[in-house]
């Protein structure tokens, strides 16, 4: 271990936020890929001003940085594939300021989402990003890896509510990209930039999110179709009709048998695949869209059609289908989750290619997502111990992506790049659009010290 | 590396490492580390499986600092069982590597026969009553474990232990059923009078009771400090005592004791009819008498508000929310929710002695939620809760009193 690495270190952080006890490196290596590399020492600052500090000695050592929220990534983000300094911000964890007037929050980067979300509920606030993990996972990685969540389709994504991020640059300057305010032009938009660049351009110190007010109610249906496609269908007929649902969630049988094996809730499952719609807004507005769902799913013939009663029983729904990932993951030993997206009304031709691509390599996928922004989840479940079985899989991820590239998509939809998917992006953005990408990579960081080994770097 | 973990290797595997036990552990709360969730821990031990990493003593520091809450295991959607994982690694550390051996000394011989368990919890109060002065000076840091800490406010033990103080018996006229009541070694001996009023409030509702003059511990304190032999042998003793073929049911008022009774014990005595039998039997009491009788109708309401706190291993171990809080609402002037009920309250029976100044953190945190509700009493189901929560509140210079729901049901009771 480099005595000096961790002297200079010491000399700018407090005791106790610095480690390279083998025991916390294991612990520091990896996020839900389960992909493991092992950094050089781990810091856990406490205060968001040192972090430049630490950019500046990382610069002085030729260090890699690579920043790290609750690590439940799942593109491997946070993985230190070249070693370095992983900068966690467990303790980074304050909500600065719920602005009422200018509907703004204040946060450092690893408050965790669900705090957020009730900081501005409390408030009669609403931040609307909620991907899956939102109990555990943190704004700095949202914000790195532009999270989405359930809420895409009406809401948009974490890339929606960023109005401002400072941020720590390679070798320590600190910038400011974007303000406070909803209308501001000056210059590029930097904010922008940052967001989604999964920690390869600098590191977060500080975001100002949009709140909006919240909804005041919510209606659930939930729909079972024979098919994944005749779902799927479907889900083209409810946006056509001009609902926007806040949610409109997609579940195979794969998942729902899985699901069901989970949390045991004793409702046999039936029917091939599952759609979850919520409605909110006002009462009225409520009110008026939960009957043109109802007359819309009724057209869609549905083999069974519930609308949700009370809220216990839409939280349980949701709640439902949240588990779905880690419940598929209780099935077998490994679990290969894609998030390839495309725009919705392919969605029936991305399921139709995901069935086929399960049959030609003899791969079970449970397929479930955020149908309503075409952000699907085929999740692949194997054993990857088995040699075999691991090239089948990539085999077939490959296929997903060209499936998914052909019916104008993209590669991810939310997870990011990180590892598994880098030897795809030319694919998607060609040479130059690959190229661009780089310049502005060598523009921010020559070096190459912010999370190396990533996207594609 | 190690051969005996090597079997836990399915277990841990399971883990898909997406850190959902962050939201819940306690002692990732407090520490905000990676070492000290769920998670990391099995990370950890799946390092050492995999012969990535040693077992020193960050590794068995990590693995004795888990408070064994089970909120981990509750909330796993991959259906991982940590606390079992990391009671294996325990038994492995003991094995291999002599971990705790004064802890796991003290356990053996103390709770070896009834005899013995007599004598140390006479010595704990002889020990309390002597050393606790001691610990507000410089000689403090020569005591052991929690003396060390001066602030910790541990119950006078009384003279007389359960056994003392009811009869073996205890009948109704017209009795609708008989039930045992497994009082537990906190019960027994350190607040009695859980047990009394336990043996009253079932013949209140109909019920004969018949408690065990010589009973053994269930054996907790040595599987959560890797003393599975000693355990194993205790759990056998347990369940020949406990003849339950006459009982309708055996009651606790300790989720911890049900918990190992009715979940471990089938586990770790696989061919014993006896346990299965036993397991059968054992039961919570809040769950028994909201389910089984009618005494809640001939109650009372106090005048005092009351909030709650869930035993861990009432909660996630056996799911009981409801019971409880059915108890409270119909015996009070009214139940206030603190924030965060269900979160550990930092005893987790040794691991509150081996770390107690993380364990009074926890605790501190929990009491803070239970003043701001600003009820007249704190209730719990869990004797171990209640000596903790009577630490922490004190500490936190609260003034609510800290009662079993029992003792609750008791006041309210038409007189």
């Amino acid at each position: 271990m480099d005595k000096d690495l961790i002297n200079d270190l010491a000399s700018i952080l407090p005791e106790g936020s610095i480690t390279a006890v083998e025991e916390e490196l294991v612990c520091y290596g990896s996020d839900a890929t389960r992909v493991f590399a092992r950094p050089d020492v781990v810091v856990r600052p406490t205060d968001a001003d040192s972090i430049p500090e630490v950019m500046i000695v990382a610069a002085r050592h030729g260090m890699p940085v690579v920043p790290r929220g609750a690590g439940t990534g799942l593109s491997g983000g946070c993985v230190p594939i070249k070693g370095g300094i992983v900068v966690s911000t467990e303790r980074l964890n304050r909500i600065k300021e719920i602005d009422t007037i200018d509907l703004v929050a204040v946060v450092e980067p690893g408050v965790v989402t669900q705090d957020i979300h009730e900081a501005a509920e409390a408030e009669g606030l609403f931040y609307p990003p909620d991907p899956a993990s939102f109990k555990a996972c943190t704004i700095g990685g949202n914000v790195a890896e532009n999270a989405g969540g359930l809420r895409g389709l009406k809401y948009g994504v974490t890339r929606d509510y960023v109005l401002s991020l400072k941020v720590a640059l390679p070798g320590g300057g600190v910038m400011v990209a974007g303000g406070r305010t909803l209308k501001n032009v000056t210059g590029y938009d930097m904010a922008r930039l940052f967001v989604g660049s999964e920690g390869t351009l600098g590191f977060i110190l500080e975001a100002a999110l949009k709140l909006i007010p919240k909804p005041e109610t919510k209606a659930a249906f939930l729909t079972a179709y024979d098919t994944l496609e005749h779902a799927s269908e479907a889900v083209v007929s409810i946006v056509r009709s001009g609902v926007t649902p806040s949610t409109l969630e997609i579940m195979d049988r794969v998942t729902l048998d899985a699901v069901e094996a989970y949390r045991n809730t004793g409702n046999e499952v039936r029917h091939g695949a599952l759609l979850l719609v919520e409605v909110d807004g006002s009462d009225v507005e409520v009110r008026r869209q939960a009957d043109a769902l109802d007359a819309v799913l009724g057209r869609t013939a549905p083999a069974e059609l519930r609308r949700a009663t009370d809220l216990a029983e839409q939280a349980a729904l949701w709640a439902a289908r949240r588990s779905a990932l880690s419940a598929l993951a209780r099935v077998s030993p490994s679990v290969i989750l894609e998030d390839a997206t495309v725009p919705r009304k392919q969605i029936p031709a991305m399921v139709r290619a995901i069935e086929g691509i399960a049959k030609k390599y003899d791969l079970k996928i449970g397929t479930f997502g955020h149908a309503g922004d075409g952000n699907l989840h085929p999740t692949i479940i194997t054993d990857l111990r088995i040699a075999d079985n691991r090239k089948r899989v990539e085999a077939a991820v490959s296929d997903i992506f060209d499936a998914a590239l052909a019916l104008g998509g993209t590669l991810s939809g939310e997870h990011g790049i990180g590892l598994a998917k880098s030897s795809f992006m030319e694919r998607e953005l060609g040479r130059s659009g690959v190229a661009v990408m780089r310049a502005v990579k060598d523009a921010i960081d020559p070096r190459g010290l912010m999370n190396p080994g990533k996207m594609f770097l | 590396m190690s051969k005996e973990l090597e079997k836990l290797a399915d277990l841990v595997y399971k883990c898909i490492r997406c850190g959902a036990c962050r939201s819940v552990c306690p002692t990732f709360g407090e520490e905000l580390s990676e070492t000290v969730v769920a998670r990391g821990r099995m990370a950890l031990v799946e390092a050492v499986i995999d012969g990535r990493l040693d077992m020193g003593e960050a590794f068995e520091n990590t693995i004795f600092g888990c408070a064994m809450c089970g909120a981990c295991k509750a909330n796993c959607p991959a259906g991982v069982d940590v606390p079992k994982v990391i009671e294996e690694a325990r038994a492995v550390l003991a094995k291999e590597k002599g971990s705790q051996s004064l802890a796991r000394y003290l356990a053996r011989r103390s709770l070896k026969d009834k005899k013995a368990m007599d004598g140390a919890f006479a010595m704990m109060a002889l020990g309390r009553a002597f050393y606790a002065p001691l610990a507000a000076t410089p000689l403090a840091k020569f005591l052991p474990y929690q003396y060390k800490d001066m602030k910790r406010n541990l119950p006078k033990m009384p003279k007389r232990p359960l056994p003392k103080r009811v009869p073996e018996h205890s009948t109704v006229d017209n009795a609708k059923g008989r039930v045992v009541f497994y009082a537990g070694c906190v019960v027994n001996y350190v607040y009695p009078e859980i047990g009394e009023t336990a043996v009253h409030v079932l013949n209140a509702a109909g019920y004969d009771v018949r408690i065990i003059r010589d009973e053994l511990c269930c054996g907790k304190p040595l599987s959560s400090l890797g003393e599975m032999d000693a355990y194993r042998k205790l759990a056998e003793q347990v369940v020949a005592q406990l003849e339950v073929s006459e009982a309708d049911a055996v009651l606790t008022a300790c989720p911890t004791c049900a918990l190992t009774l009715k979940e471990d014990y089938p586990k770790i005595l696989p061919d014993s009819k006896g346990a299965a039998a036993l397991s059968d039997k054992v039961e919570d009491v809040n769950r028994f008498l909201t389910k089984n009788t009618d005494i809640l109708k001939g109650i009372e309401p106090i005048a005092s508000t009351v909030t709650y706190h869930d035993p861990c291993h009432l909660n996630f171990g056996m799911g009981i929310k409801a019971e409880p809080r059915e108890i409270l609402k119909a015996a009070t002037g009214g139940l206030v929710e603190m924030a965060g009920a269900e979160k550990c309250c930092g005893f987790g029976g040794s691991f509150s002695f081996l770390n107690y100044a993380l364990s009074g953190r926890i605790a501190s945190k929990k009491s803070g939620a239970a003043i701001a509700t600003g009820a007249d009493i704190v209730a719990t189901a869990c004797p171990g809760c209640m000596m903790h929560m009577r630490d922490g509140l004190k500490q936190a210079g609260g003034k609510q009193e800290v009662l079993h729901t029992l003792q609750i049901i008791e006041k309210a009771l038409k007189k």
